[in-house]
């Protein structure tokens, strides 16, 4: 019987690999960092959609450089690598993988929808579940973009270096019995592969898929510019609307709630 | 108090024509006050720049000690022709993105590079966030680094001024 708390019930093998439809699977029980494993393998010129999966990180890294420290065999861990044709592509991926882990993650919780706090912060009853973190590096023009996904799957106490405004959350008390970390895993990774990651920007369906999961939308927020969040333009890029009622557009910076 | 509300006036008057005129800098006393105006914040930058430089540069005057007030550094005896050479021979990399500007991987690492270090084609200099996408920018040029223009965890534009990079 498969358990989330064993991860896998078996390690990953090329096997899977084939069947999800992917290059290359490496494996790792223990490992400082899936991103940095990946990022090496990137520069060495490993093909897009190879993916480097790890049972326990020691060196997991969060939004704005946070250290990550999820217990052993209580996350899923992993990191895929992106080539996008262009920059233009590169800065939806944050938007694009998000959505496409969240559209996996609801298969599994029976009737629950993960909802995105802008950018791609993955949240479930209100506590972030999860996060994606995206790393780009352009050699020769060439541009290879390391997605690191993490998941709390189990319950376990969360050691932040830098605590964040909001909970976190676990998805294990909706799982089905049984659900292993490897069925999440394929499941997501099938859910990526479908993704159309062409476009140079945002569809009416992408904005929509986003508006439907909007965890910011209508809340009150005091940075990174003060305001109502009013979703996302066709750039991804998070739509704010100042007290006086003007509209500003956010690219970068930290979102903090309004208290 | 009456006298330095004229001041404030006399000042603001002052600024209001200054930033409207064909003007850069200016310079007037009256009463024994003087005030400096000058509109190129580059200055400051090749103020920095000349003083990072390894030699040929006018370090002439760097005792320049400027008055608290004054916002640019070098004095009287017209500096301008001699600045903007300098920095012709420096290599500029601009932020390809807009985004926010980071030194260092992560809070508690160091900087990918320092001000006087060797640089090499390829080297990761800084990372410009956006949306969460963290962009490495790359050095295309081997040299040394003369000046760190943006702030580390600042917004930076499309296009803006990062490094200036002395090229070997």
């Amino acid at each position: 019987m498969t358990n989330p708390l064993t991860f896998f019930d078996r390690e990953p093998n090329q096997e899977d690999a084939r069947q999800w439809g992917i290059p290359r699977l490496a494996f790792f029980e223990t490992v400082d960092s899936t991103q940095t494993v990946l990022r090496t393998l990137a520069e060495e010129g490993a093909p897009a959609w190879t993916l480097v999966v790890a049972n326990h990180q020691t060196a997991g890294r969060g939004q704005h450089g946070r250290q990550w420290h999820a217990q052993p065999g209580t996350s899923l861990m992993f990191s895929l690598l992106l080539r996008p044709a262009s920059p233009e592509r590169a800065a939806l991926l944050p938007i694009r993988v998000g959505l496409g882990v969240a559209r996996a993650l609801d298969r599994f919780l029976s009737g629950r929808m993960v909802a995105l706090k802008w950018p791609n912060d993955l949240m479930l009853n209100n506590g972030k579940v999860g996060g994606v973190l995206c790393e780009a590096q352009t050699r020769s023009g060439e541009i290879a973009v390391v997605a690191g996904v993490g998941i709390n799957v189990r319950r376990f106490v969360m050691q932040l270096s830098d605590r964040d405004d909001i909970g976190v959350s676990f998805l294990e008390p909706w799982l089905a019995p049984g659900t292993a970390r490897a069925d999440l895993l394929r499941g997501i990774i099938e859910e990526l592969r479908a993704c159309n990651f062409e476009a140079v920007a945002l569809g009416p369906e992408e904005i929509e898929a986003y508006a439907r999961r909007d965890w910011l939308a209508g809340r009150e927020l005091r940075g990174p510019v003060a305001g109502i969040a009013r979703g996302i333009d066709a750039n991804g890029h998070l739509l704010m609307e100042s007290r006086s009622g003007s509209m500003h557009t956010v690219i970068a910076g930290r979102v903090e709630l309004a208290d | 108090m009456a006298d330095q509300m004229i001041e404030i006036n006399y000042l603001k008057q002052l600024l209001e024509i200054f930033d409207a005129s064909t003007v850069n800098d200016l310079r007037i006393e009256r009463d024994g006050v003087e005030i400096r105006l000058s509109k190129s914040p580059r200055h400051d930058a090749i103020a920095t720049q000349v003083h990072y430089a390894p030699m040929p540069m006018p370090v002439s005057e760097p005792a320049v000690a400027a008055p608290a007030a004054s916002a640019h550094a070098a004095p009287a005896p017209a500096p301008a022709p001699a600045a903007p050479a300098p920095e012709a021979n420096y290599h500029e990399i601009r932020s390809p993105i807009v985004g926010t500007f980071y030194r260092s991987p992560s809070p508690s690492a160091p900087p990918f590079v320092e001000v006087g270090a060797h640089i090499t084609p390829g080297e990761v200099l800084c990372i410009v966030e956006a949306m969460k996408l963290m962009n490495e920018i790359e050095s295309d040029v081997a040299g040394r680094i003369v000046k760190i223009v943006a702030e580390n965890g600042q917004p930076v534009e499309y296009n803006q001024l990062l490094f200036l990079v002395e090229p070997d």
